[in-house]
């Protein structure tokens, strides 16, 4: 029925790929790896061409998408921000090491951490620390579902899983990032000025200075926010919905649930930065 | 195994309320316990966008009132930079718009750029009119912010006033003329190589020369030196001793002052004098008219005629007298020999001291 289950963008096991690499040669593997990468960026924007048609045309079932944003957001909540406070102690720390060689000037450090953090650290970083534990937990949920055939059953009963499964993810992700990045963008700079106070004597109100946050800045970060909150569920889902193979399947789905999701953070932060740049100069 | 219908599976609430066999409270607390969570993540979440998004606008709650400043060029400032005065925030920037010197905001005044300040309403009496307002940078990275000198002025400087700003100065410009200037030195040194060599040449011959003549010359030089200082010595002397006897002599002061007197009497008694002279001369006038009489005028010739005679016969009266006396003094004659001769009046005198000491000589002689 779909391309989801049916292709995999790997499917042969590890330990058979070197044989499979010999009998093409160097220009055939360079092609499947290329093929490969084709089907499953065909695959991944069937999902979410799929999910955004779901979200809207779907049928909802009642308290699934607050099931998932408890699932997602509250229960992440602890995790991020203890992550995203001893990094924003890191940066602060080590920048202000850096700029303490060039000029002992502190009084920017705080304006140009805190439009660091609006612009790119605190919607990346925190969404990468995101994809590790809830790209994870979709990808083995949604594997696990696959390689038990509750899908397959799904299938039969004329449902699809896209919307049973993707799209509660999808709404509770898109919300709960956004909510969960201001919760630990703010987390790393309270951390962040904390770190300045005790190392750099820099004060707090004169760490939060927001001279240099500008619109482009908010909405450079904001847009990276919707980004990444679309980006996780829709790759860890495919990832899962790609599983094969029982539980080590359901194994290898979570790891590459969590590279890909990884992944797609740092190609879409690469291109959205671009984009925030060349619309918002300066 | 599989459920008929999809929330069996796709929603772990419902999965964990067959594990927990239909205990309908519990799972009713579940729900909303997971739905207060949520609420509040994304609760907490909001608020912290919302006052991220005012603090970012620029949020304060002090009322400002605008101040318009004029500039050619306001360098890399740009709207929402704080405005300080002696280093305290005190607004911000909050429009620039670009007229084009189109414009006259003021007599013989076309800016090309016109920023909005809004300024908190609490500094207002703190900015007088003769105010300076200027984009200068502030830290390491140059956060550019517009700074107000507040001035000294006796008024203060009203809400929506126009005043005109320092432009900051154009250090790309400086850098740029300065590039040209050293770009025109360098090709002209290097095109006319020959010129400057020869000009060199002969400003080093001259100097040579000059050099030559001050040498030979020396004493000559000297003397004319000393010759001058000595004249200018001189000329001090005679112009310190013109000052003594000309300028700040009392002397002469007083003799203006006199004058000055003088003539300020003639001209308060001129007026009196006149009257009389006038007077007088009418008086004059009228003796004239009376004297002018036929019968009066013979008899005043006779009268002059008469005084011509006396006076002649009392000029011949004198010269006799004259004579006379002249006999006298020269001890000629008896009144000559009485006044003139010594040894008589001696005599005489003797002769009345001897007859006081004995009177008896004028009944008896010896």
């Amino acid at each position: 029925m779909s391309a989801t289950t049916e292709t995999h963008p790997d499917p042969s096991p590890p330990d058979a790929s070197e044989g499979v690499e010999a009998e093409l040669g160097f220009v055939g593997s360079i092609g499947a790896a290329f093929l490969d990468i084709a089907v499953a960026a065909r695959e991944l924007y069937s999902v979410f061409v799929r999910t955004l048609y779901y979200v809207f045309r779907g049928k909802r079932v009642k308290g699934a998408v607050l099931h998932q944003m408890n699932e997602i957001g509250v229960k992440s909540v602890a995790f991020i921000c203890i992550t995203m406070g001893f990094i924003g102690m890191i940066l602060v720390y080590q920048s202000g090491l850096q700029a303490k060689r060039v000029v002992p000037d502190f009084t920017m450090l705080g304006a140009t951490y805190l439009e660091l953090l609006v612009r790119d650290f605190a919607a990346s970083i925190g969404a990468l620390m995101l994809a590790t534990r809830v790209g994870a937990g979709i990808a083995a949920e949604i594997g696990s579902m696959v390689v038990t055939e509750q899908v397959d059953a799904l299938r039969m009963s004329a449902a699809d899983p896209i919307d049973y499964l993707v799209v509660p993810r999808f709404l509770a992700s898109l919300v709960m990032t956004l909510a969960l990045i201001v919760i630990a963008g703010t987390v790393a700079f309270c951390s962040g000025a904390a770190t300045a106070y005790v190392f750099f004597d820099v004060r707090p109100d004169i760490f939060f200075n927001m001279q240099l946050v500008d619109v482009g800045d908010f909405l450079t970060g904001f847009t990276k926010c919707m980004a990444y909150g679309a980006a996780i569920p829709i790759v860890s889902s495919w990832c899962g919905l790609s599983t094969f193979g029982g539980s080590e399947g359901v194994g290898w789905a979570t790891t590459r649930a969590v590279v890909n999701s990884s992944l797609a953070i740092i190609i879409l932060n690469f291109f959205i930065s671009a984009a925030g740049f060349l619309i918002f100069p300066g | 195994m599989v459920g008929p219908k999809g929330p069996w599976i796709c929603n772990g609430v419902i999965r964990r309320n067959y594990a927990s066999f239909g205990n309908d409270e519990q799972h009713m607390a579940q729900e909303r316990s997971i739905e207060v969570k949520v609420g509040a993540v994304i609760l907490v979440a909001l608020t912290i966008l919302v006052g991220f998004i005012l603090v970012m606008g620029g949020l304060s709650f002090q009322p400002t009132y605008a101040i318009y400043v004029d500039f050619d060029n306001p360098g890399g400032l740009q709207t929402g930079a704080p405005v300080r005065m002696a280093g305290v925030k005190v607004g911000k920037v909050d429009t620039i718009e670009f007229l084009g010197g189109r414009v006259e905001t003021k007599p013989n005044r076309r800016p090309l750029v016109r920023v909005k300040l809004k300024v908190e309403e609490r500094v207002h009496e703190s900015i007088h009119d003769d105010a300076d307002f200027y984009v200068t940078t502030q830290g390491v990275l140059g956060e550019q912010f517009m700074a107000i000198e507040p001035g000294k002025g006796t008024k203060v400087l009203a809400a929506n006033d126009e005043v005109k700003g320092i432009d900051p100065p154009r250090l790309d410009l400086f850098l740029a003329k300065g590039y040209d200037l050293l770009d025109t030195t360098v090709n002209g040194i290097r095109n006319n190589k020959e010129l400057i060599s020869d000009i060199a040449t002969n400003t080093a011959g001259l100097v040579k020369n000059l050099n030559g003549v001050l040498g030979d010359n020396r004493e000559r030089i000297n003397r004319t030196a000393e010759n001058l200082e000595k004249l200018s010595l001189e000329a001090k002397d005679l112009t310190a001793h013109a000052r003594e006897n000309y300028v700040d002599n009392p002397k002469l002061l007083h003799t203006v002052d006199n004058i000055d007197k003088l003539s300020s009497d003639l001209a308060r008694d001129s007026g009196p004098m006149l009257k009389d002279a006038k007077e007088s001369l009418a008086n004059l006038n009228r003796i004239s008219g009376a004297v002018g009489a036929p019968g009066e005028e013979q008899k005043l010739r006779k009268a002059i005629s008469d005084l011509e005679e006396l006076a002649t016969r009392a000029n011949t009266a004198a010269a006799d007298a004259q004579s006379i006396v002249s006999h006298i003094k020269k001890g000629q004659g008896t009144v000559g020999a009485l006044v003139m001769d010594e040894a008589l009046f001696d005599d005489v005198q003797e002769m009345v001291r001897d007859l006081k000491h004995n009177p008896w000589k004028f009944l008896w002689r010896e």
